[in-house]
């Protein structure tokens, strides 16, 4: 049996369920609620206002407040797989089998080992981490260890795994309201009558914002939430409309751009997996409106964080919207004249109010002479100095205050009671508006920071821009929505603001809006009560570490906020904010409009990494490129690397064959057989048009205008500073086109590049590039071997190979198929790169391996390749280059024109420092050992035995083994390498072994005249 | 040696890797509401050209290029694209990409546009059904509302993590255009985006 909802009322207001009950777990106990019960307020109808510890101090707190407003009720969800920390027990709503529990206690709620942290609170005062862990600096390391183990809030799950499925959404609309409270209803409805589509969002269960709450008024004669349902159910029918819930605008940025975390299945206990947890809508939105409501501040008094003591907006939404009454003796603490409504709700629904405190000399107010009527004791001109009790408010100091010497003026009484509800006055919700940099005013009328609506593209209505009257929020959302629609009218076909607009009318009671602001209440000895008067529940910061904040220079309100944590936490100082600017502004003795505020950063509420992420994850965390010839790499057992987004086959191991064995095999069989190779992914483009022989020589430092047709050239990009950006080979198919190649990961960048030189630099010249690296396969055949392979597999002419000179292009057939032949080699070997239009791809592969058989042909893949190239000392763009490389850092100087008028990098490669020769110089490294192969990216010093910092020389930009020489090779950047010829140089061991000794030689290690390439 | 025989060569698939269909829906669901399948018998062309050349192209090529940056026109079978103000792409029946080819590079004018076959470098996807905005908008950034997005219009846009370009054939009809390497990983986006409404994946036919 589950326990009794002893604080359940007897009337219902409708808006929870009564029909259905609930099955949940808080912290291994099993009760029941309500559908549409928040976990809150489930739990409080219970009775149980404690549900969590404090961050620093460990306090026992208690629910605060009744949505995201709340700093205290954060607590951890359990799933089946895994478990989510900070969750607000104010929004979440309960589902059958729901389990839940609190956090940061130990081991548990009511038993706390951290909380003597409290008693030495002392010790613990604003910059605590900076004032004590300073020095020794060295024993950082030590601390840092202690320090993590009890900082942080709330566990994940440890495995870290999250089954849950998370979708993202783009999405566009003429106008987004954020707020689906009365202002945002009228606004969405003034707007989508005028065919505007329109996007009304709320981050709570249903539409109403505090009309769900306050419904003892009229709207056009019918009771508010009547006229909010009609307006609802009207929305709802609207094609030109999407009502979103549980749906929160969490960030607002340039252009309109919104995210909107939309919470999709978390409130259901039964979890569809086709359905995402959360879907993350991104959204543009011509115009937004912020009808974003406004949350009301507390008190700050001593012990204000006592369990059993809530916001007064809250304790009245428990009583009317969840049928629950948070507690039976009650003290209300109030600036204004809202409380005194909760006072009556607490009243009327059997509770006891013991005393209403105003800090109020003499208000006037029809709800106080109400009050007073029902013999409700109310005092004005009075404050609650201190509330006491341990695990929950049990008694309350009320003393005769003095506001304008911030000081009670007699002794305290003392009052018991078990429930405490407080207001001081209202914030607008600012942080949309504030995370656009929109500017904030202090409004001295209202007590409040108010939007400045200055935006063409975004304008608050209503409680976000401080107007708290419901009339006037109505008549103000009318105006607006009819102002947004007329600008949108002029750009928009379609929308037509309707000729006629009622404003809703109104039936309330006067209320007045102003509070008393009085930032901090203390008692006779403040040195001692500011210490436990909260301001920022959630981080544990007190009046107290504000105040000595300014002690110690700190006057900034930015500084102030960082220095002490206030506003830092998950809740962004939802409650914590302006009391904070308030009592620094005291202690300053400066005015809060001149003290200021701080920004409002995105998001409005914490929104999970999963909805961040996504379906980006796993194998669609990015896309896989694959060539046509894949699957038979698949079905030969390939490794695969990716290379930029390309899967390349990496090798092809044989049965019982090590990485090594495999290489070996697979470079020794291109040496002195044949080896294939899958090229496709290599980048082309089709450089067409009378003007490409001029585009290519002004694009390469070599010469391409006197290239013949059906001559191909090795070519060297480089950008304006003169540092290598690419290269490939270029073939002239015929006068006016090129087939450039470029490498495989530069391929996009690449046509970017040339594609803009084309559009800004160079609009006189007619070249016209097209990408079609997919239109081709390409295998490359290379080895001993390759030509009488090539022979054998031609289906016509096969003469065509034995005239076919190194660095040509052919235009034939291969076994029926069209193909284009490149005599170029990448290995050192006769080579030629056989390109079929993609289709053939694999057929083209398979039938080469078939007919290559007799000839030892062997795949070979990316690693064999690598090797292959460095023996040759062949560079990689990107491996032996990072973009601060010349071509005369790779011993290049031949491929650089001395004659050419101009070439892009021309210029930067004239500056003497280009030629300073101590610059980093490519050159190659044979080990001392021949089986030591040196770890890539190493670094190369001249004496390992000097003393740190070593001065280092350069880096290892490959090494390999390499079974042709039987010794391990590597190619290195090295400072003023090409004079070092000879030398010996070390490389230290990250592990601490034995520094490599090397060589620094020549990089062409294998067939220096190149005799085997030229056949 | 023997020729490589006709069928293997034919083919013109960039999902011939996988097995297809594949049906992915939930179990409340009976039928899927969106249909993806390769348009495998399209020939691709793209054409550069100026302003001036470009109604002799039109002439040539049998298509209306009068059109602004992200229209298509057309239907079926041979479909005009432009997608900038002096690109195009078209996209005929099988085989016949060839032949205008053939036409464009003997004409007068060939000096002064560039012809490209990229029957191979691109892949079409058709994908239609009730659903089909939906599914997109889960990984495209453009304004996919019908009154935004309508018949003849297209667009050159990511899809997820990929380039692709979208044409609109009907209201709840598109093609949906990648480079051939991408085609597995937008068939798999496709299908775990549509998991939500049912889609069944086909291979399509030559």
């Amino acid at each position: 049996m589950s326990p009794k909802q002893s604080h359940r009322l007897r009337a219902n207001s409708g808006a929870i369920n009564r029909q259905k009950s609930v099955q949940f777990t808080f912290d291994g106990k099993k009760y029941t609620g309500f559908e549409g019960d928040t976990l809150a307020s489930a739990l409080l109808a219970h009775g149980m206002h404690l549900v969590g510890r404090s961050f620093k101090y460990h306090r026992p707190r208690g629910i605060f407040g009744c949505g995201s407003e709340e700093p205290n009720a954060l607590i951890r969800v359990i799933h089946p797989s895994n478990a989510e920390p900070n969750l607000r027990a104010t929004q979440l709503e309960i589902y059958d089998g729901l389990v839940a529990e609190s956090q940061n206690r130990f081991p548990s709620l009511k038993i706390d080992f951290l909380s003597v942290n409290s008693f030495f609170a002392r010790f613990f005062p604003a910059g605590f981490y900076y004032k004590t862990f300073m020095w020794p600096a060295s024993l950082w390391m030590f601390y840092e260890k202690f320090i993590r183990q009890a900082a942080g809030l709330g566990r994940v799950s440890k495995d870290h795994h999250d089954p849950d499925r998370y979708e993202h959404k783009y999405a566009h609309c003429d106008l987004l309201v954020a707020g689906g409270g009365a202002s945002g209803l009228q606004a969405a409805l003034v707007a989508a009558n005028s065919g505007a589509r329109v996007i009304i969002a709320d981050e709570q269960s249903e539409l109403g914002g505090w009309l769900l709450t306050d419904n003892n008024f009229n709207i056009d004669q019918k009771p508010a939430m009547d006229w909010a349902s009609n307006v609802i159910k009207k929305l709802r029918s609207m094609p030109n409309v999407s009502c979103l819930v549980r749906t929160t605008v969490a960030a607002s940025m340039d252009d309109n751009f919104i995210l909107m975390a939309e919470r999709v299945t978390e409130h259901l206990s039964i979890k569809e997996a086709h359905l995402p947890k959360q879907r993350l809508w991104k959204l543009r939105a011509a115009k937004v409106i912020l009808a974003t409501g406004a949350i009301e501040r507390p008190l700050i008094f001593s012990g204000n964080d006592l369990p059993g003591i809530m916001l007064s907006s809250a304790a009245r939404s428990y009583i009317f919207r969840y049928d629950v009454l948070a507690g039976t003796r009650a003290i209300i603490f109030t600036n204004n004249d809202d409380a005194y409504y909760t006072a009556l709700a607490i009243h009327q629904a059997g509770g006891f109010v013991r005393c209403v405190v105003d800090l109020r000399d003499n208000p006037k107010s029809q709800i106080i002479t109400t009050l007073r009527k029902l013999g409700i004791d109310v005092r004005t001109g009075h404050a609650v100095t201190a509330a006491h009790g341990t695990l929950h408010v049990a008694s309350v100091d009320i003393a005769k205050y003095d506001t304008e010497n911030g000081a009670p003026t007699l002794d305290a009484v003392h009052m018991d009671c078990n429930f405490l509800a407080m207001s001081g006055g209202l914030n607008p919700v600012v942080h949309l508006h504030s995370q656009r940099k929109g500017r904030l005013i202090w409004d001295d009328r209202t007590s409040c920071y108010r939007p400045e609506n200055k935006s063409d593209e975004w304008v608050s209505i209503g409680s976000a821009n401080g107007t708290f009257q419901l009339g006037r929020a109505l008549s103000e959302a009318t105006k607006v929505a009819s102002s947004v629609i007329t600008k949108l009218t002029s750009e928009n076909k379609g929308i037509m603001l309707q000729e006629t607009i009622a404003i809703p009318q109104t039936e309330e009671n006067k209320q007045n809006w102003t509070p008393l602001p009085v930032w901090l209440v203390q008692s006779g000895q403040p040195y001692i009560s500011d210490k436990t008067a909260f301001v920022d529940f959630q981080n544990d910061a007190t009046a107290a570490d504000i105040k000595l904040a300014v002690r110690e220079g700190y006057h900034s309100v930015e500084h102030v906020k960082r220095y002490t944590t206030t506003g830092m936490a998950t809740d962004q100082g939802k409650t914590s904010n302006i009391n904070a600017i308030g009592i620094l502004a005291n202690t300053l003795n400066k005015s809060i409009a001149e003290t200021g505020t701080t920004t409002f950063r995105p998001p409005y509420t914490p929104t999970s990494i999963g909805a961040i992420a996504g379906r980006n994850i796993g194998s669609l965390f990015a896309p896989v490129r694959t060539t046509r010839m894949h699957s038979w790499h698949k079905a030969n057992g390939a490794t695969f690397e990716h290379v930029g987004q390309w899967m390349r086959a990496w090798y092809y191991p044989r049965e019982e064959e090590d990485f090594q064995q495999t290489i070996n095999r697979e470079v020794h069989a291109t040496r002195h057989y044949a080896g294939l190779l899958d090229a496709s992914t290599l980048g082309k483009i089709d450089v067409k048009g009378p003007d490409s022989a001029e585009f290519l020589n002004r694009v390469y430092t070599n010469n391409f205008a006197t290239l013949p047709i059906g001559k191909s050239r090795y070519g060297l990009m480089l950008k304006e500073d003169g540092m290598v950006f690419d290269d490939g080979v270029t073939t002239r198919l015929s006068e006016d086109h090129f087939y450039m190649t470029t490498t495989s990961g530069g391929a996009a960048g690449v046509l970017a590049w040339l594609e803009e030189l084309l559009q800004t630099e160079w609009q006189d010249l007619k070249v016209y590039l097209t990408s079609v690296t997919e239109q081709w396969s390409v295998a490359s055949l290379s080895g001993p071997n390759a030509k009488s392979i090539l022979k054998a597999c031609m289906s016509e002419d096969k003469t065509v190979v034995d005239d076919f000179p190194f660095m040509t292009m052919k235009d034939t057939f291969i076994a029926g198929i069209p193909a284009r032949i490149f005599r170029i080699s990448f290995t050192g070997e006769m080579a030629f790169e056989i390109n079929v239009p993609a289709r053939y791809g694999l057929a083209l592969w398979s039938y080469l391996m078939r007919v290559g058989k007799e000839f030892k042909l062997t795949a070979y893949g990316t690693e064999a390749m690598h090797v292959l190239r460095a023996e040759k000392g062949f560079i990689i763009v990107g491996q032996e280059t990072d973009g601060t490389v010349t071509p005369y850092d790779l011993d290049m100087h031949w491929i650089v024109s001395k004659k050419k008028a101009d070439f892009i990098g021309k210029r930067a490669l004239e500056r003497s420092s280009m030629n300073e020769p101590q610059r980093k110089q490519l050159v190659g490294l044979l080990t001392d050992d021949p089986n030591k192969i040196i770890p890539e990216g190493a670094h190369a010093v001249l004496d390992p035995d000097q003393k740190m910092p070593i001065s280092m020389l350069g880096h290892v930009s490959s090494s390999y083994y390499s079974p042709n020489l039987k010794h391990s090779i590597a190619m290195a950047l090295l400072k003023g390498g090409l004079n070092r010829k000879g030398q010996t140089v070390y490389i230290p061991m990250l592990d601490g072994q034995e520094p490599i000794k090397a060589k620094i030689v020549d990089p062409i290690f294998f067939d220096k005249q190149g005799d085997r390439l030229r056949g | 040696m023997a020729k490589i025989s006709t069928h293997m060569a034919i083919g013109n698939s960039a999902l011939s890797n996988r097995t297809l269909p594949i049906i992915k829906k939930p179990e409340s669901l009976k039928t899927t509401q969106i249909e993806l399948s390769e348009i495998r018998h399209l020939g691709k062309l793209n054409i550069r050209c100026a302003s001036k050349t470009r109604d002799t192209v039109g002439r040539l090529t049998q298509c209306n290029l009068s059109l602004q940056p992200n229209q298509s026109n057309g239907k079926a079978e041979r479909i005009a694209l432009c997608l900038g103000p002096d690109e195009y792409l078209i996209l005929a029946e099988q085989g016949s990409e060839v032949q205008l080819e053939k036409t464009l590079n003997s004409s007068d004018i060939i000096k002064q546009i560039s012809v490209t076959n990229v029957s191979d470098a691109l892949c079409a996807l058709s994908l239609s059904g009730e659903k089909v905005r939906d599914l997109l908008s889960k990984g495209c950034a453009i304004d996919l509302h019908p009154d935004s997005f309508s018949r003849n219009q297209s667009a050159q846009c990511d899809l997820a993590l990929a380039n692709v370009i979208l044409i609109c054939l009907e209201e709840d009809e598109f093609i949906c255009i990648c480079r051939t390497s991408f085609a597995e990983y937008v068939l798999d986006w496709c299908l775990d985006a549509g998991f939500e409404y049912g889609i069944s994946a086909s291979a399509g036919s030559d």
